[in-house]
């Protein structure tokens, strides 16, 4: 399902304030709660931290961004499907893996990202997390991931 | 990383040189991602524990350069806070492959277990 949801408005749930708030709108949710999945937007900032004074973006960023991509999608679940659940502390506890090479990608020549989330399985408190962080206009793949979360 | 956030950065007690080396860090307490990470209850981010260890890790191995990042089986098991002295411990083989472990300076707690590869 197509959204447009600013994590301004999803701030109750998640203890991240800027400037560690790196990810922007959530443009896409999938249906179904237990398979949590869906596509946040990335502006690039030259501001931000995970930029550098020359405009390169971290390459570590990635994981970031796939992690907080995973809870404001789990945010806006909840805000969409009216769940009544507390918000919950996360932390990101293990990366079992990470391909990233951003060298490509600069500020202000590149604008936006997506990243696209997907649990891949929960055991809980844990859930394994798989991110994608794309150009949307080419669809090229910048980097991949597989986070290990813990969820209070 | 930026250039301003390197220079807040003072690696001490280096011993090791090469492929094998350990340093002391002690975080410092205005390091800007506390701010947002989080407010109430300040907590190093993965991002920068892997970013500090790049930063040793080409400040002790000139030769190191890399385009691309490979990040494997890495496991970040303790909080990493404000003004924490830290251990940093590197291990490599062949030079690309990178074993990267923090540990408290004070009671030698596991904080970090880092698997790294570089690829110019």
């Amino acid at each position: 399902m197509s959204v447009k949801l600013s994590v301004k408005d999803l701030a109750f749930y998640l203890p991240h304030r800027p400037p560690m708030v790196w990810i922007d709108h959530i443009v896409e949710v999938g249906d179904d709660y237990k398979k949590m999945s869906g596509i946040c937007k990335v502006h690039l900032n030259d501001q931000a931290l995970y930029c550098s004074e020359r405009g390169e973006i971290l390459a570590s960023a990635a994981i970031e961004f796939t992690a907080q991509a995973f809870g404001y999608i789990k945010a806006a679940y909840q805000v969409i499907h009216k769940f009544v659940d507390a918000p919950t502390q996360t932390y990101l506890t293990g990366v079992r893996s990470c391909k990233a090479d951003f060298s490509e990608i600069k500020v202000p020549n590149h604008q936006i990202l997506h990243v696209r989330v997907n649990v891949v399985r929960e055991i809980l408190p844990l859930t394994m997390v798989r991110g994608v962080v794309f150009i949307p206009e080419t669809n090229e793949v910048i980097a991949e991931t597989e986070i290990q979360v813990y969820v209070e | 990383m930026d250039e301003k956030l390197k220079q807040k950065i003072t690696f001490f007690d280096i011993q090791g040189d090469g492929e094998k080396f350990q340093a002391d860090l002690k975080i410092p307490v205005d390091w800007p991602f506390f701010s947002g990470h989080f407010p109430q209850n300040p907590i190093l981010p993965a991002v920068s524990i892997i970013d500090l260890s790049l930063l040793l890790l080409q400040r002790q191995s000139k030769d190191v350069t890399f385009q691309r990042l490979e990040i494997s089986k890495s496991k970040f098991i303790g909080k990493v806070q404000p003004g924490h002295d830290v251990r940093i411990s590197v291990q490599s083989r062949d030079g690309k492959s990178w074993e990267i472990a923090w540990t408290g300076k004070s009671d030698q707690s596991r904080l970090a277990q880092i698997h790294l590869t570089l690829t110019p």
